[in-house]
């Protein structure tokens, strides 16, 4: 298999499993050891974390120029984020 | 030991070298900033979203306790797989394997078309159960939000579509074959997909009790 599509394969499934282990977030248990301002911040990050994802092999960005234009809007709007979710 | 002009030069090489050597943009750099532009409305909506959740969080929270989570689940396992096909038709194009192109773009219009469908069903359950675009604020939200999306979804199908018309020859518009419109077309569809993960983590994980 061409190695880059390997890649794009397993970045893939990572997206999946991290979708999935993100809607653990809406259990009781998770409710229980967190508070919903933890559990917004938590969704938070994960997104963010699976949209960098996104932009570095989806839209392959990686490695070019605008990867830090992109990762500069990232890191703000996950900052910004933060700050809302736990004010 | 003296650093020379040689060495200077040296390390002056090695830097430019590795300034050029910077991976190729895919696409044109005006529909990256294009793309950012877009998202940073998105990015308005979503700070206000998290202004007004974190003045109202129980009302919020409440409010959302009657969305679906595993309609939101299945559309955002939707939309990844669309995007991943997506990056394989751009692969597969850029290969020259126009089979596997349309194959492939095939796939994520299908999963577009669930995307909708399933968005239809979840409005429709939404509106029997009474709440609408004005009921709260909420629902104000997720109604603007998420049919923002839903047009993003919609325009971003139309030009898939026609990336794939182009590839069977059935459309006069032979600018379409060039790979830097390819890529935009897929740099587009991704944007879609991410900003979708961050609706879902916000208004359906992020506002869950």
């Amino acid at each position: 298999m061409n190695p880059s599509v390997r890649r794009i394969n397993i970045v893939y499934f990572c997206l999946v499993a991290i979708t999935i282990l993100s809607v653990g977030l809406t259990t009781d248990m998770a409710h229980s050891l967190f508070s919903a301002r933890t559990v917004a911040g938590m969704a938070a990050i994960l997104a963010f974390i699976k949209a960098r994802y996104v932009m570095l092999e989806f839209m392959e960005l990686r490695g070019t120029l605008m990867q830090r234009v992109f990762d500069c809007w990232l890191l703000i709007a996950c900052l910004a984020s933060m700050l809302l979710a736990f004010r | 030991m003296p650093v020379t002009n040689i060495d200077k030069n040296a390390e002056k090489s090695v830097t430019e070298t590795s300034f050029l050597s910077a991976r190729k943009m895919p696409s044109e750099p005006w529909m990256w900033f294009f793309i950012l532009g877009d998202m940073s409305i998105f990015a308005i909506f979503f700070g206000a979203y998290l202004w007004k959740l974190g003045a109202n969080r129980d009302v919020f929270i409440g409010e959302a306790a009657s969305l679906v989570l595993s309609l939101g689940l299945f559309n955002t396992l939707v939309l990844l797989t669309s995007s991943y096909t997506v990056a394989r038709a751009v692969h597969a194009y850029r290969q020259g394997d126009d089979a596997l192109t349309r194959t492939m773009l095939g796939w994520s219009l299908l999963a577009a078309a669930i995307f909708i469908g399933t968005k239809v069903v979840e409005y429709s359950m939404e509106l029997a159960d009474g709440h609408g675009l004005t009921t709260s604020a909420f629902f104000m939200y997720y109604f603007v939000l998420t049919g923002l999306h839903l047009l993003h979804v919609f325009i971003g199908s139309i030009f898939l579509f026609n990336w794939r018309l182009s590839l069977s020859g059935k459309t006069l518009e032979c600018d379409l074959h060039s790979h830097s419109r390819a890529e935009g077309i897929a740099g587009y569809w991704h944007m879609v997909d991410l900003l979708w993960l961050l609706i879902f983590a916000f208004i359906y994980i992020g506002s869950s009790s």
